[in-house]
């Protein structure tokens, strides 16, 4: 374990001097996702103008949603875009083969290696935004609530990631699967609407093969209700299941992997 | 041959169509569904439930055919000194990229017409749109200048690549407003009041919301008219900078490729 944080703080320190050496497309990404944040947060003042609650929740806890799922993207863009962005080209050019010989998970390096630095400022804004909304809600806020809270958003977290392997290992037999992953990231629209909105086999769809509206809505929904074992039984599971199946899915990509230019 | 190019890998191609497509109109369902519900009305503002469905197919639609498909050509050509053969090729730069994004432009202008058809002859136009052959020609008017002013529009951010390493996110910035300020995201009739005469002096209104309103059939002939007075105006703005930063960034470009 002590071998591994120490690695990624070696990755840590390269990904800032790297970032360094391109100070404008730094200052362009960190304004880029203010955009991002900014639109997001003005389509729901705008949604509320038209309506007093959605999906159970008033303006004020809408907007520590906004916060959540805001937070998820940036600890996204901060920490695994550019690898996960990466990691189609490095299995089509054989560049896996250089992770796969060293004494170190592979799947550690691919996933973590490059810490988008710029991205980490718009991280810390999104830590901002969370707490700003959250200091605006009236109702009552315990630690507790807090605490789950945040262990709720890191699972919610890992499944965004789980997913998004899921998008990429095909690779290993396609070749091509740009298609998959832009379906992902039209999916993730999901993830940005509360998830009591969605009903019916769709939702059946987005709370269990396609976790989508669990990733930022349960957090959400662990903070304000009283807390409900089946619903963090619910996620567990899901959470667990994409693991093992990410995990048998990976190992079996990587015995169809050969080397350069597969 | 960019038609050839884009149909290439159709799989990719169908897929990203559908899954933009499906997971929009998707979103947008749930959400109003459950807001109209909530409420228990029949109209958010002029919209029906039906008829905020067609503005959220249509608007996506357009703005793919607006925003056409290559994003970050024109300044990955900069940033690798592959810009170097077309200054010698005896055309301009500047139509060359017309040209090739206008052919994005057809095949998403046959995809829109294809799913705007279904839905017309599936589900029906509802009654507070009032489409007609002329409100579709006045669409696809404004539809053909927004693709024109967009293209200007991103072309000219990308030609900052002159100065800067990496340009992609100013592009980006401009797709994340135009799908907010544009009407991709919302209607702007849903905007506040105070905003609309703001939001219709910017561009980005006239990329997507005003071609899908005119397709609509919800502006009159002298909104209609107005409105291209507009773009028009703003895709000659946007034509004159262009030309002014590719005429100083060219004194800038070494050629050499970073």
């Amino acid at each position: 374990m002590w071998r591994y944080l120490t690695l990624y703080g070696y990755c840590l320190r390269f990904s800032f001097s790297r970032a360094m050496e391109f100070r404008v497309d730094f200052c362009f990404r960190i304004v880029m996702d203010v955009f991002f944040y900014f639109i997001d947060i003005v389509f729901f003042r705008i949604i509320y103008l038209h309506t007093t609650t959605l999906g159970g929740w008033d303006e004020n806890q809408a907007m520590v949603f906004v916060g959540c799922f805001l937070l998820l993207d940036a600890l996204d863009m901060t920490v695994l875009a550019n690898n996960l962005y990466q990691l189609p080209q490095s299995i089509n050019r054989g560049d896996l083969d250089y992770h796969l010989i060293r004494p170190v998970s592979p799947l550690f390096m691919l996933s973590l290696r490059d810490f988008a630095a710029n991205s980490f400022v718009n991280l810390l804004m999104a830590f901002g935004i969370l707490g700003y909304f959250l200091s605006r809600y009236t109702g009552p806020i315990t630690p507790g609530g807090l605490i789950l809270l945040a262990g709720s958003l890191c699972m919610g977290f890992l499944l965004r990631y789980l997913m998004r392997m899921l998008t990429i290992i095909p690779v290993f037999w396609w070749h091509r699967g740009q298609g998959l992953q832009m379906m992902f990231w039209h999916m993730t629209r999901f993830i940005e609407r509360p998830d009591r909105i969605y009903t019916g086999a769709v939702r059946v769809l987005l709370t269990t093969v396609l976790p989508f509206a669990l990733m930022a809505s349960v957090p959400v929904r662990f903070f304000f209700e009283p807390f409900d074992p089946g619903l963090f039984l619910h996620v567990s599971a899901v959470l667990a299941a994409f693991i093992v199946v990410v995990a048998v899915f990976w190992r079996a990509g990587l015995r169809a992997y050969s080397s350069a230019s597969s | 041959m960019e038609i050839r190019k884009v149909l290439s890998y159709r799989m990719d191609f169908w897929s990203q169509f559908l899954g933009s497509l499906l997971a929009q109109f998707g979103v947008a369902w749930f959400l109003w569904q459950a807001i109209y519900t909530t409420r228990g009305v029949d109209h958010v503002g002029a919209f029906s439930f039906t008829g905020m469905m067609l503005y959220y197919l249509a608007a996506p639609l357009a703005a793919r055919m607006v925003q056409g498909g290559e994003m970050g050509d024109i300044s990955e050509e900069i940033y690798n000194g592959t810009l170097t053969r077309y200054l010698v090729y005896p055309v301009s730069f500047f139509r060359y990229k017309l040209a090739a994004a206008t052919a994005y432009v057809c095949i998403f202008a046959a995809q829109f017409a294809l799913v705007m058809t279904l839905f017309a002859f599936t589900i029906g136009i509802p009654s507070e749109f009032s489409l007609s052959p002329a409100s579709v020609a006045g669409g696809l008017a404004c539809l053909l200048v927004a693709a024109y002013l967009n293209f200007v529009l991103v072309a000219t951010l990308e030609l900052i690549a002159f100065w800067a390493d990496n340009v992609w996110s100013l592009v980006v910035i401009m797709r994340f407003l135009t799908s907010l300020l544009g009407g991709a995201m919302l209607p702007l009739a849903l905007f506040p009041d105070w905003a609309h005469a703001l939001l219709y002096r910017m561009p980005f209104a006239y990329l997507i919301a005003f071609p899908v309103e005119t397709l609509l059939g919800l502006t009159s002939p002298a909104r209609w008219v107005s409105g291209m007075l507009v773009v028009t105006a703003w895709a000659v703005v946007c034509t004159l900078l262009y030309r002014l930063v590719w005429e100083r960034g060219q004194h800038q470009y070494s050629g050499v490729g970073i």
